[in-house]
């Protein structure tokens, strides 16, 4: 199985919103080299499965239900604006996007 | 009662004697609180609790229980003080799932399962230590350091509902509530000698469960023994409209636990699980117990389980890492003070708000979803997982139940599981596949083995089958307890 590319891990953790030191890359691109690989065995499993409808797999299999959509008085939006980290006016704050 | 005569009852028997008023809520909520003194600076057990809260609340259910006419209609835990995992929502407090991200977010609502657990009268007096967002097996990935084996200092509790596990061996909580994605309830009860159920998913809501793996998160009770564990199932079991995966279930029937009747039950050991360490003795003990009350006990085959730790690991780090891109240091959690533009706000409130643990995760994750892995690693293991079900539905058909460990061995010395993620990720070879399955999994304490620690042994059964492995479970109490001569 070919090992799994510096570049690859680099790309993937750009993609996730993650900056690595050169202590941590070296650290998790030694651990993902060993466990992509394993990981990846399961490709060669046999999975053909009885009919074709089993291909149309979903991991919640069993029925979900929906509930009524009604209005309801709630005072919980200070509370959770409260956990923002910066918070002005009812909203949240982030920084300049548009000069 | 002496204190010591308090902290030795179950949570069932605590409440009894609190409603026969033999005791009060208030002593025993003074008796945890004395051991907490004691022992939580060596322990580690807990991430916040409130004493002075946890005995006005005693007050008050003492109040209850004086003014009523009918004891026996008094809320089942009336008056116990339990503790609840971190990653479950308690309004008001501090909710930081062990992770810095969320070092300093205070829950605006409360979790269903913990609501229902207060409505049956329970004192939530501490929220508990865990791996981070629920991500290990140790409890030593929490960014407020780990939790110690109660028993044994070197040793870890397991994880990642660790702090929970330790809390309720050591007599700091008469029960607890953890969270179990891929063993994370029976391991640590594995290995603290407590009774784990991994609910049926679904059977309790994920309402205020912070999420990890949507799929497989499923709360649950950490518990003394088999009816405390079914008492409190009783309790927080439900369908919730605030989770569309919820459904309703059949209660467990408590007194039907003590007549279970092992004669005849076809009891099934699936080859891959079989082990080679003290696992086995206990596996072994758990088998002649059976046997020898008229149960059919075979071995059988079920290859697909050699990739359930793949398969499981492919799974729930893609959802682990969809779910935690929601930490973006905005709405709320850690944010990094010197981020000058959106994009850096992003990428370094992540990197300094996750641990390493996480970060692998969601490398991992991030991995088996990227377009040129999708199908053989992610659509693959969807795939694998379906057959993995139907295995299950297969042995089912011959079997009532399904045998094997909780996990390798005793619990390990602190620092061990560390050094090699892939074979601590291989260690969940036992507990994954009923986390994959979405099925009931009990893991019940199977004797003392290696340097006086305990270890258990898992029980299997059909999603719904929490009567079946709960009355099988109490049968290997019971039947230990007779070894024991108590």
């Amino acid at each position: 199985m070919e090992r799994i590319r510096n570049e690859e891990l680099e790309r993937i953790a750009r993609l996730a919103g993650l900056s690595l030191s050169d202590e941590e890359k070296e650290l998790l691109f030694s651990d993902l080299s060993r466990i992509v690989p394993y990981m990846e065995r399961i490709a060669e499993l046999d999975l053909s499965l009885e009919n074709e409808d089993d291909a149309a797999v979903n991991s919640i299999s069993e029925e979900t239900f929906l509930r009524e959509d009604r209005a309801e008085t709630s005072d919980i939006s200070d509370k959770i604006l409260a956990q923002a980290p910066l918070s002005k006016d009812g909203l949240f704050t982030v920084p300049r996007t548009v000069e | 009662m002496t204190n010591e005569a308090i902290l030795s009852l179950t949570a069932y028997e605590l409440a009894q004697a609190i409603r026969e008023k033999k005791v009060t809520s208030e002593e025993a909520v003074l008796a945890v609180f004395k051991n907490i003194d004691e022992n939580e600076s060596d322990l580690h057990a807990y991430l916040s609790f409130w004493k002075e809260e946890s005995l006005k609340q005693a007050q008050a259910c003492d109040a209850i229980v004086a003014g009523s006419t009918d004891p026996e209609g008094l809320p089942p835990f009336l008056g116990v003080p339990f503790a609840v995992k971190d990653n479950l929502l308690l309004s008001g407090r501090r909710s930081t799932c062990a992770s810095k991200m969320l070092e300093d977010f205070v829950a605006p609502y409360t979790a269903t399962c913990v609501e229902k657990l207060q409505a049956a009268g329970a004192i939530i007096i501490g929220k508990t230590n865990m791996d981070e967002f629920g991500m290990g097996a140790s409890t030593e990935h929490s960014y407020f350091g780990t939790t110690y084996h109660p028993m044994d200092k070197n040793r870890v509790p397991g994880g990642s509902s660790g702090g929970s596990a330790a809390a309720v061996a050591s007599g700091s909580a008469f029960g607890a509530l953890g969270t179990d994605t891929g063993g994370s309830i029976r391991q640590p009860a594995d290995y603290c000698g407590l009774v784990g159920l991994r609910p049926t998913y679904g059977t309790v809501s994920r309402h205020g469960l912070v999420a990890f793996s949507s799929s497989m998160d499923v709360a649950g009770p950490i518990a003394r023994d088999t009816r405390d564990a079914a008492a409190i199932l009783n309790v927080i079991s439900g369908a919730d409209e605030k989770d569309q995966t919820s459904v309703s279930s059949p209660k467990i029937d408590i007194s039907a636990m003590e007549n279970y009747e092992v004669a005849g039950k076809r009891i099934g050991i699936p080859k891959e699980l079989l082990g080679q360490g003290t696992q086995t003795e206990a596996l072994e003990k758990a088998r002649a117990y059976f046997a020898s009350n008229g149960a059919e006990i075979e071995e059988f085959d079920m290859p697909i389980l050699a990739h359930a730790v793949a398969i499981y690991y492919i799974l729930s780090s893609a959802e682990a890492s969809s779910n935690l891109s929601r930490y973006d240091g905005i709405r709320y959690g850690y944010r990094d003070p010197d981020a000058t533009d959106l994009s850096e706000l992003y990428t370094k409130t992540r990197s300094s708000g996750f641990g390493l643990e996480v970060k692998r995760r969601i490398l991992l994750g991030n991995y088996v979803l990227s377009s040129e892995h999708f199908n053989d690693c992610y659509r693959q293991a969807e795939r694998a997982r379906e057959k993995l079900k139907r295995s299950f539905e297969k042995a089912f058909e011959k079997y009532d139940l399904i045998l094997c460990p909780t996990a390798p061995g005793v619990a390990p010395e602190l620092g061990k599981i560390d050094q090699d993620p892939l074979a601590s990720y291989m260690a969940d070879l036992y507990t994954v596949p009923a986390s994959l399955a979405g099925i009931p999994a009990v893991s019940v304490p199977c004797g003392t083995f290696r340097e006086g620690l305990p270890c258990g042994v898992q029980l299997l059964a059909p999603r719904f089958g929490e009567q079946e492995i709960l009355g099988a479970a109490r049968f290997l109490e019971k039947q230990q307890r007779k070894g024991a001569g108590v």
